[in-house]
């Protein structure tokens, strides 16, 4: 392995120093490139990130505080018929104390823990598989795409914006982002807060079969941003 | 950019002479062509040279993986066109000059005697239609012609040299004709070169492909710059039964000449200088 | 890649008599040919971006060396490991060898074209473990004991009617679960999600590696890259060499092309980006449940790199094609690919790409036809968002086949006795008088219906001109004097 190591870096070394640069290279690196000029006060990214998810067969609710934001995140849960949810830890969700409210209203909240060893690990997954509705606030969301950005942590499991048929996404309109290089400027740290950062825009969807688009393949089909 | 282009439209002051690349094919098949280029180019004033001893610049050597023969030919070329850097060549087609502009210097790069000589060459190559609008500035030659024309943009001279706007504005140009927009326009039309020998089944089932569109446009004349799409097209219109007359761009731009005397309002856009 | 390529004029024939698959692959890559030029023209930086990204991968290509090791390191403080395949075949040992490290027995995975490249699931089915595909094309291939034909859109060839038969026949669907198409996905997604569970291992590929942060990038619409690289303890990642970005802010640019170039969505549904395996004991437990630090996510996180033959490119004419991020635009602009399929090419990676591709990696010995399947029409060059030049290195590789004798000795004759004439106007304009003579003889009305010898090809679909009774430059010369 060590060999291996060595003598694919080593082709590699002998590679580059071969031949002249190849067509279009530079010594230095090019750099990040202007950041693309789009709107950026609240509102016109809102409006942004509302077209550009719609287009999708995502949907935005857009409420004013925290009660409207939580009393819109209870309506979606109940407008599926669900009553556990699989959802991050309170303390990453935007509304303050919203689990307490929704368990409140008679919600049961699961949290995203999944065990490391095989056995119990495919246990709790089973068990996780009826849940109807995932609940998650976000690290970002970008407007010209979108898309909502999410980072992994404790509190904060991958699985409820994926295993569950229905997302739901609780977002601040201080969390927008005109565009993707924006955010990657603002957070160049990203990868140190979680193991994975995940860009999600609108729905799961396949075109495999005849270009037919179908929505819901293995991710979630519905996507609802509560926005405010 | 990195979207390949042919030469700028720059050049110190307007040209007073040229000299024709007329390419084989045009020499060996279609000859009217080349006289088309020539009246073309002599109604706007210009003194065309045909420099003797032309034969084929080597492209289908080069495409065809045979570079050894390619160099020879293009060192032939050069030799024949000479050190001639005050007088642009012109060339009708787009695949040629493709060749002459971008190909032969890349292939003669190493070559002591005639890496420079190819980039000069290179450096005063034009391709017909780019020749007249960037060069000359010029899109009305005063051309009267007829029909319903179709206008296929061949591959070389389209993605090779960037010669999309300029054919299609000496088109409009044109008095009496009706242009038919051709759909997937800027789809091959499989020739290829020796492609279409090679794999000529693959290059006869875009041929059909093309072809079908053009009877779909409507046109009664198929138009296009370079002479060796043309002649694959037409073979195959011929094959199909089709009445569709196929011609090369000069020879609409060619019609109809009005003779000088009666010139008026043509004439004197056809003289007009490059601003 | 099995196929003999002896039979490349055969398959072409095969899928030039196919009237579906022609239809099937027409309607498929126009539409995304379409979509994606919609998306540049609604994508105001497009030319910009575009030049920035071929700018990245370059400069990335020629400072491979210095980005990989560093991309290892990174990974490797996160808590992954990296290990390194110089053939297919370490490839696929160290994929089993990780698969037996953690005991695994059962796999999904994700997209991965370089695991169709080192033919991964047959070896691990011999090493005893079961592999699921769980992108939806991928699965129905795998049902059907068939090969992708496209790099983004692997079922392009098969139609709904043959994928219902399918199901019933492996999946003892029933009428209702193939009435259309979303009853057929939530089938295929019922057994994919049991299977998901399930799986001890998942194996991805990877869109982009980041040297800085030691990241992999893994774009799916589907979901299924997310699950595959989730639910798992563990997580193996299949990735060339070549794949790397320097930065977060460089993959935001590759990113913002290659959704747009592949499907015409300016960013895939998914873009999934991970760094290192689930980290353990930073904060609290998730609900109060289990020890502190991140609540799911893999255990274990493996990247395998994988030459395979790229390494040779580097600092050659052919260095440039490792710029490619497999977007599969040059596919769907290609008219040889769009008249033919994946399949004729008989290569893992088909179209305009995998011409270059695989005779570049696989050697033209096996492979030589496939830079002929081009008619050098520059679609593929024009389309790429990272302007890679793919007809300059066809015609690399038509010189080389020529170099090393592959070249039919007919077409070798041809070229010889046309610069033999060429470069001696006297004897051409014999030649031409020769055969002006000779086609005006076969000719009726000034064309032949049918050419002698290999010509005949030409005729077989189109009639030749006759040359003219006297060429453009006697006629010139008549004129002058």
């Amino acid at each position: 392995m060590k060999d291996d190591r060595y003598n694919v870096l080593a082709a590699i070394a002998r590679g580059v120093s071969r031949g002249p640069l190849p067509p279009g290279a530079l010594r230095d690196h090019p750099g990040a490139g202007p950041l693309p000029d789009r709107p950026s006060d609240p509102e016109s990214m809102a409006d942004s990130f509302t077209r550009e998810l719609t287009a999708l067969k995502g949907t935005v609710h857009r409420a004013d505080d925290d009660a409207g934001a939580a009393n819109q995140v209870l309506e979606l849960i109940r407008a599926h018929g669900a009553t556990r949810v699989l959802a991050w830890d309170d303390e990453w969700l935007a509304p303050p104390r919203v689990g307490a409210f929704l368990r409140d209203a008679g919600i049961t909240l699961e949290p995203c823990w999944l065990p490391p060893d095989r056995d119990a690990r495919t246990a709790r997954l089973e068990a996780l598989d009826d849940i109807v509705v995932g609940l998650t606030g976000a690290y970002g969301a970008l407007a010209d795409t979108g898309s909502l950005a999410l980072v992994s942590g404790p509190g904060r499991g991958r699985i409820a914006s994926l295993l569950p048929p229905v997302h739901i996404a609780v977002v601040r309109l201080s969390q927008l982002y005109p565009s993707l290089p924006h955010f990657m400027a603002a957070n160049p740290g990203v990868a140190d807060d979680g193991s994975n950062l995940v860009f999600i825009t609108g729905p799961s969807r396949t075109g495999d079969i005849e270009l037919t688009l179908t929505l819901g393949v293995h991710g979630p089909g519905e996507v609802h941003v509560v926005l405010y | 950019m990195s979207e390949r282009t042919g030469n700028s439209g720059k050049w110190p002051s307007r040209p007073t002479r040229v000299q024709l690349l007329v390419t084989c094919l045009v020499d060996s098949i279609a000859p009217r062509v080349g006289f088309a280029v020539v009246e073309v180019l002599e109604r706007l004033g210009l003194e065309v040279e045909v420099p003797a001893g032309q034969t084929c610049c080597g492209q289908p050597a080069f495409n065809s993986g045979g570079w050894d023969e390619a160099r020879a030919m293009a060192r032939h070329l050069i030799d024949v066109f000479g050190d001639r850097p005050d007088v642009p060549v012109v060339v009708p087609s787009g695949s040629c000059g493709d060749m002459v502009i971008h190909q032969a210097p890349a292939l003669l790069e190493n070559d002591p005697q005639y890496a420079d000589r190819a980039r000069a060459l290179a450096a005063r190559t034009f391709e017909f239609t780019q020749f007249l609008v960037d060069v000359l500035g010029v899109t009305d030659v005063g051309a009267v012609s007829e029909g319903k024309i179709a206008y296929h943009p061949a591959c070389h001279g389209l993605r090779g040299l960037g010669a999309a706007t300029q054919p299609l504005a000496l088109l409009g140009a044109v008095r009496n004709v009706e242009t038919c927009p051709l759909p997937e326009a800027e789809t091959c039309c499989g020739f290829g070169g020796l492609f279409a020998v090679k794999l000529s089944d693959v290059s006869a089932s875009l041929l059909q492909r093309k072809l079908a569109n053009v009877e779909a446009s409507g046109a009664d004349t198929l138009v296009a710059t370079d002479i060796s799409c043309l002649m694959h097209m037409e073979g195959g219109l011929r094959r199909r039964g089709s009445t569709i007359r196929v011609r090369h761009l000069a020879e609409v731009l060619a019609d109809r000449l009005t003779p000088a005397g009666q010139q008026t309002a043509p004439d004197a856009a056809a003289t007009e200088e490059r601003s | 890649m099995s196929a003999a390529p002896a039979t490349f004029y055969r398959r072409v024939e095969a899928a030039l008599g196919n009237p579906t698959l022609q239809a099937a692959v027409r309607l498929s890559t126009g539409r995304m040919v379409a979509n994606r030029q919609a998306a540049m023209a609604a994508f105001p930086e497009a030319e910009s971006v575009r030049d920035r990204a071929r700018a990245i991968r370059a400069h990335t290509i020629a400072h491979l060396d210095r980005y990989l090791r560093q991309f290892e390191a990174n990974v490797v403080a996160r808590g992954g490991r990296v290990h390194w395949a110089a053939t297919a075949a370490d490839a696929v040992r160290l994929v089993t060898e990780i698969a037996r490290e953690h005991g695994v027995r059962t796999a999904v995975k994700s997209k991965s074209m370089v695991s169709e490249e080192i033919d991964l699931n047959a070896a691990l089915a011999q090493a005893g473990v079961e592999v699921l595909e769980s992108d939806l094309g991928e699965f129905i291939v795998q049902l059907a004991n068939d090969h992708p034909s496209h790099i983004v859109m692997p079922i392009i060839h098969k139609s709904r009617a043959e994928i219902a038969r399918l199901f019933r026949d492996r999946l003892q669907a029933t009428d209702e679960d193939v009435s259309d198409v979303p009853q057929m996905t939530r089938l295929a997604r019922r057994v994919l999600r049991a299977g998901f569970l399930h799986a001890d291992m998942g194996i991805s590929g990877g869109n982009f590696g980041v040297a800085a942060t030691g990241s992999l990038c893994i774009t799916t619409n589907e979901g299924n890259g997310r699950l595959t690289t989730t639910l798992p303890r563990v997580h193996v990642a299949l990735m060339g060499i070549e794949r790397l970005v320097p930065t977060f802010d460089d993959l935001a640019v590759m990113l913002q092309v290659l959704g747009r170039s592949a499907t015409g969505q300016k960013l895939t549904v998914y873009t999934n980006i991970i760094s290192g395996p689930r980290r353990h004991g930073q904060g609290p437990g998730a609900g109060g449940q289990g020890p502190g630090g991140e609540s799911d996510g893999p255990e274990h996180f493996h990247v395998v790199l994988v030459d395979n033959g790229r390494s040779s490119l580097l600092g050659g004419e052919l260095a440039e094609i490792l710029y490619c991020i497999r977007c599969g635009a040059c596919l769907n602009a290609c008219p040889v690919y769009q008249q033919l399929g994946g399949h004729a090419y008989g290569s893992v990676y088909p179209g305009p790409v995998g011409a270059v591709l695989t005779p570049a990696l696989r050697g033209l010995y096996e492979w030589h036809d496939l830079p002929q399947a081009s008619s050098l029409c520059g679609a593929c060059r024009e389309i790429c968002p990272v302007r890679i030049d793919i007809p300059r290195m066809l015609l690399e590789l038509r010189s080389e086949t020529t170099r090393i004798g592959y070249t039919p000795w007919w077409v070798s004759l041809g070229l010889s006795t046309l610069a033999t004439l060429a470069t001696r106007p006297r004897l051409f304009r014999r030649a031409q008088a020769l055969a002006s003579w000779a086609t005006r003889r076969l000719a009726t009305d000034g064309w032949i219906r049918r050419m002698p010898g290999h010509l005949a090809r030409w005729t077989d679909a189109r009639d030749f001109p006759a040359f003219a009774p006297q060429t453009f430059q006697q006629q010139w010369e008549a004129r002058r004097k």
